[in-house]
């Protein structure tokens, strides 16, 4: 290994640990823990959604679908991001009003329900880690790819590092890893676009002609249709990427995290413009790939194009970008799953083991230690899922992830807070409906189903990789019909308005 | 790749020598102590674009195919590259002054670096101010300490060099050995700069920790002094308080010079200008109007703000320091100093911390003045009250002169008026003069003397050189009152009592002395210490009498009881004749 990736990789390692460190002296309430008292302020928080947001398989996997697909590779980009909206504008504010450490916090100011907390919490519980197993599997691969390390042992590594962040640090340590990570990247895709436009002499037409020339694909490269054939299809991933955000619980719990309404909107504020300007970035990173490298030696290189942006730094900096560029990666990675870990330990330790095994009743102290040792659990069944699985391909488990939030979460999250005639049955189906439906259409769909290298050898029974197109509406449909269909409704107008002025203004009971 | 290495960690050791040795001297400190102002970030920013400057001079010379030149660098050839250490001084800049400092800093170096040329200039030139900026930010962001922790800062120090490499491949991508030379000068320059960041910010961290660990000194100091202040500050005498506690501060403190004034005039000044700031000077300037009024303490950091008319003064800053009295401004102590960079956070701590302390004795002080006040207001109204018994018994003894001898009857008469009048006004005085005591005195043993006329004998004797000194009221007629009623109660026939008031060299003696039975052991062994009781071992005269004379004239004034050799006792006290002069206000 070379010494100039070692010393940045320790680097990196030791920087997140001291802050791990420093988190770890003041997470010693359950408050802390759970969201950093709340005391992070709108930009901070903001940095940390996109620090949370932002995957390796954003930072490298849409480089290379951009490399390769032109314009279709692009559409992530434009679907992650548009997804912001539909949180900024429905669910943020009602989520930071409503809950105070877990989801299962926020339907429970509705339906105080035992079986809807346990709903709630399980899903968010499959969810983190349907989302944190496929981020482990590839930082495993990436390590190995980047560093030449073995792929056990980097599972391990990445698996520790963000068990032990969220063990000893909580939200606090987490955050703080998150917002390096955003800065890290940011920083360092930035310069790594301005190399890009330097080695063109700043001349964009001579840019895009080079690229075109650099694509087999020619003039049509900025064209749709490589990457997704059918119509069905493209807009079936778009609407779980814009409804997904909406729904992921790792995203969602960050409104705990700061003080008040202004907060909130301020850290979607900035997130929504730091992602927005990182996805313009990985289109230029792309098309610089295409560019600077060519198709042919992308291809020869790597068949998946997830090292496109490292060998691009490689390229055009050498060594000793490539080393730079693979540490933001790392660091990429180890702070998306931490976000992962912590909201899987909220989803159980606060909702499941303080609400429902206690019943309200246990003491900060021993809540805390149930968080650390729910973390330990959680860090130590997905590194070792995570081990089991490294040839498998687990990269439909991402979009099975976007389309269970989509479809599960989020319709239930929206009736909750705007329907009034929503009930604790319409909950509990709307949310079972959803989250069997993505799993049964996962199932029987391309990705396990298929005769060459599906885990079923059979022809598919649906032909949809992305079936949120399907599973959504059957969420919807689930939760409505629940509600309508169930005669008891034991709420009074009043509840009504003191819940919604609670969701909408933020105005508790006791201020009515 | 380690030749260069090994090379930057040879000059960084230079370098930080250099730093250590800047850390060490005043100035450097007090350059870290100044609140912040846009003076202050253009000096910061010069100091530390100067170690900037220093440390490209310090760095080296790489030519394309990567030799190192190791001479000082003056000027760099077109294809030489430049690889200085400049960007440690940023860095620190940034992150102890902010944004401003850091991009003041940045542009001095990125200037000079400009100057120096060969390959890379503009990227070299570009990436200080760049960095300034950052660490500036980083700094506010990240931390709301002082000074960040030396790991912390290691981590940020990565980052300025792979900035800086990037710049270089920005600014130059074509050249075909750019990619070549960030390679083999990136990580030296990443391990060296980090290094040297964290080792400089701790060396700050140092110096700030001394700072703080001489102010804990410092408040441990000003206890001292507050102890010691005590006896100066009992003193009745303003002049003689100020004098003291401006000596005591003077010996102690390092400071320039020192003044104790109330709220009119100097009290007191010693040191440096003592020649035109005088005691009894006229306090007016603005400052000391501010304290007064604010009852705050205020630093003068101009020498305009001291307001010296004489214009040569050597004293340009001072501390105002407040000395309160019940919530108001009694002295003011002024610290002087010759320059104001003289005045560190210490010198505030411990000013600070004085004034507290001597405010907070002062109030002790006073508040055992008020309770001495009250104890003596209350023994003197149990003085006032005239034993019944006296009164009738010398009614009676009137009655039966009136036909025996009606000069005489007139005589007991208006000395019982005289003793009546003195004991109504007894409530009102803390102090009388001797000359008023020993009339009551006299009037007592008058209607005495005539009611045991055949019992015992009544001898008054009185110096006639004594000086007016003051004494607390009915002092001497309650020992004689004990005498007659315990010490000679049971004698019929040739009793005698002698009360004597002499001088003694420096002091006045008051003997009174008898012939009786004497005090029985058990009563004397806690007579001083204890009111007796019971009626019959004479009450609680003696033990007031005590208790006042040690109260308002101090130890040395107390009881003397003894029992003489050929029977009786004698009950003395003593006063020094000091000129009169009054304890309470």
């Amino acid at each position: 290994m070379n010494i100039t990736y070692f010393l940045f990789f320790i680097c990196i390692i030791i920087c997140t640990l001291i802050i791990t460190y420093w988190a770890a002296k003041r997470s010693n309430t359950t408050n802390q823990f759970y969201t950093a008292a709340g005391n992070l302020t709108g930009i901070q928080n903001g940095m940390a959604i996109a620090g949370d947001f932002i995957s390796a398989a954003s930072f490298l996997g849409i480089v290379g679908a951009i490399a390769i697909n032109g314009y279709d590779g692009f559409l992530y980009s434009i679907g992650f991001l548009v997804s912001y909206l539909v949180v900024m504008f429905l669910i943020a504010e009602p989520i930071h009003h409503l809950g105070e450490y877990s989801l299962g916090d926020v339907l429970c100011a509705r339906f105080p329900e035992a079986r809807i907390r346990g709903m709630m919490a399980i899903g968010t519980f499959t969810i983190s880690l349907l989302y944190m197993i496929p981020q482990l599997v590839a930082s495993g691969l990436l390590l190995h790819l980047l560093l030449h390390v073995d792929y056990s042992i980097s599972v391990l590594i990445v698996g520790s590092l963000m068990t032990i962040y969220v063990v000893f640090g909580g939200m606090i340590a987490t955050s703080w890893v998150q917002i390096v990570k955003t800065i890290v990247l940011m920083s360092g895709t930035f310069l790594l676009s301005l190399i890009v436009f330097s080695r063109f002499n700043w001349n964009i037409p001579r840019f895009i002609e080079t690229v075109q020339s650099g694509t087999p694909l020619g003039v049509q490269y900025f064209d749709p249709g490589h990457l997704f054939d059918s119509p069905v299809e493209l807009i079936s991933l778009q609407l779980a990427l814009l409804l997904g955000t909406a729904g992921l619980p790792h995203i969602l719990i960050r409104f705990f995290t700061v003080k008040n309404t202004l907060e909130v909107r301020r850290s979607l504020l900035s997130a929504t413009w730091i992602i927005g300007v990182f996805y313009m970035m990985t289109l230029v990173l792309g098309l610089g790939t295409i560019a600077i490298l060519g198709y042919d030696q992308l291809m020869n290189m790597d068949q998946t194009g997830n090292l496109a942006a490292p060998l691009l730094a490689k390229e055009v900096g050498g060594d000793f970008l490539l080393a730079f560029i693979s540490a933001i990666a790392f660091t990429t990675i180890v702070a998306v799953v931490a976000g992962l870990v912590i909201s899987a330990t909220t989803a159980f330790s606060h909702d499941v083991y303080h609400h429902l095994i206690k019943k309200g009743k246990s003491t900060e102290k021993e809540q805390l230690r149930a968080a650390r040792w729910t973390a330990f659990g959680i860090g130590l069944i997905s590194t070792l899922f995570a081990l089991r699985l490294e040839n498998m391909n687990v990269t439909f488990l991402v979009s099975l992830t976007f389309t269970v939030a989509a479809s599960s979460i989020f319709p239930v999250l929206l009736l909750t807070v705007y329907w009034r005639r929503f009930t604790g049955n319409g909950a509990i189906i709307g949310m079972a409906s959803g989250l069997l439906s993505s799993l049964v259409l996962v199932i029987i769909g391309p990705h396990m189903m298929n005769m060459e290298t599906g885990w079923i050898q059979h022809e598919p029974l649906i032909g949809l990789h992305n079936p949120g197109i399907i599973a959504i509406p059957i969420g919807f449909i689930g939760a409505v019909l629940g509600s309508l269909l169930s005669r008891k409704r034991n709420e009074s107008d009043h509840m009504l308005n003191v819940f919604s002025s609670k969701a909408q203004l933020g105005i508790r009971r006791d201020e009515l | 790749m380690t030749e260069l290495t090994v090379v930057l960690f040879e000059r960084l050791g230079l370098l930080l020598v250099v730093a250590f040795v800047m850390t060490r001297t005043p100035g450097f400190r007090s350059l870290l102590y100044r609140e912040f102002n846009f003076k202050m970030a253009i000096v910061h920013a010069c100091v530390f674009g100067v170690f900037g400057i220093i440390s490209t001079i310090a760095g080296v010379v790489i030519i394309g195919d990567a030799t190192v030149i190791h001479q000082f660098v003056w000027m760099a050839e077109d294809d030489q590259l430049v690889v200085s250490m400049s960007l440690v001084a940023v860095v620190i800049a940034g992150l102890l002054g902010g944004p401003l400092v850091g991009v003041g800093a940045g542009m001095i170096t990125g200037t000079h670096l400009l100057l120096v040329g060969g390959i890379g200039a503009i990227a070299n030139g570009l990436v200080n101010p760049i960095t300034g900026l950052l660490a500036g930010w980083t700094a506010r962001f990240f931390s709301q300490e002082r000074v960040i922790s030396p790991f912390k800062a290691l981590f940020i120090g990565v980052f300025p060099p792979v900035l800086q490499m990037q710049l270089l491949l920005i600014i130059h991508p074509m050249e075909a050995d750019t990619i070549l030379m960030v390679d083999t000068i990136g990580l030296p320059l990443v391990l060296s700069n980090s290094l040297a960041i964290a080792i400089f910010t701790a060396m700050i961290g140092i110096v700030l920790r001394e700072e703080e660990n001489e102010v804990a000194a410092a408040t441990e100091r000003a206890l001292k002094i507050a102890e010691d202040a005590l006896p100066f500050l009992q003193k009745d005498m303003q002049s003689e308080m100020a004098e003291g506690i401006a000596d005591l501060l003077y010996d102690r403190l390092d400071i320039a010079a020192i003044s104790v004034a109330n709220e009119h005039i100097v009290l007191s000044y010693r040191g440096i200008g003592h020649d035109h700031h005088k005691t009894g000077d006229p306090v007016q300037t603005k400052m000391y109007q501010k304290v007064m009024n604010s009852n705050q303490m205020e630093t003068a950091y101009h020498k305009h703000d001291i307001e010296c008319t004489y214009h040569k003064c050597s004293l340009e800053a001072a501390i105002f320091i407040p000395i309160l009295e019940e919530h108001q401004t009694k002295y003011i102590l002024t610290f002087y100093f010759k320059k104001p960079q003289h005045i560190r956070p210490v010198e505030i701590t411990l000013a600070e911390g004085l004034g507290q302390l001597l405010s907070n004795q002062l109030k002790v002080i006073s508040s055992d003045k008020i309770k001495t006040h009250m104890l003596d207001a209350e023994l003197r109204n149990l003085q006032a009250q005239i034993n019944p018994h006296f009164l009738f018994n010398t009614l009676h003894l009137i009655a039966s002169l009136f036909r025996e001898d009606p000069e005489q009857a007139r005589h007991i008469t208006i000395q019982l008026a005289n003793y009546m009048r003195f004991n109504i006004r007894l409530v009102s005085k803390s102090l009388i003069t001797l000359e008023k005591e020993c009339e009551h005195v006299q009037s007592y043993i008058d209607i005495i003397q005539e009611r045991f006329s055949g019992r015992m004998e009544l001898e008054f004797v009185k110096a006639n050189n004594l000086p007016n000194i003051l004494i607390p009221p009915s002092t001497i007629q309650p020992i004689v009152e004990n005498s007659i009623e315990h010490g000679l109660g049971k004698v019929l026939r040739g009793g005698k009592i002698e009360i004597r008031i002499e001088r003694q060299k420096e002091q006045i003696a008051c003997i009174i002395r008898d012939n009786g039975c004497g005090f029985s052991d058990d009563i004397l062994a806690i007579i001083m210490d204890q009111p007796l009781t019971r009626r019959k071992d004479g009450g609680t005269g003696l033990y007031n009498v005590n208790q006042r004379l040690i109260s308002l004239l101090g130890e040395s004034a107390q009881l003397y009881i003894e029992n003489l050799m050929d029977g009786g006792s004698e009950v003395s006290f003593y006063i020094p004749c000091e000129p009169a002069k009054e304890r309470y206000i």
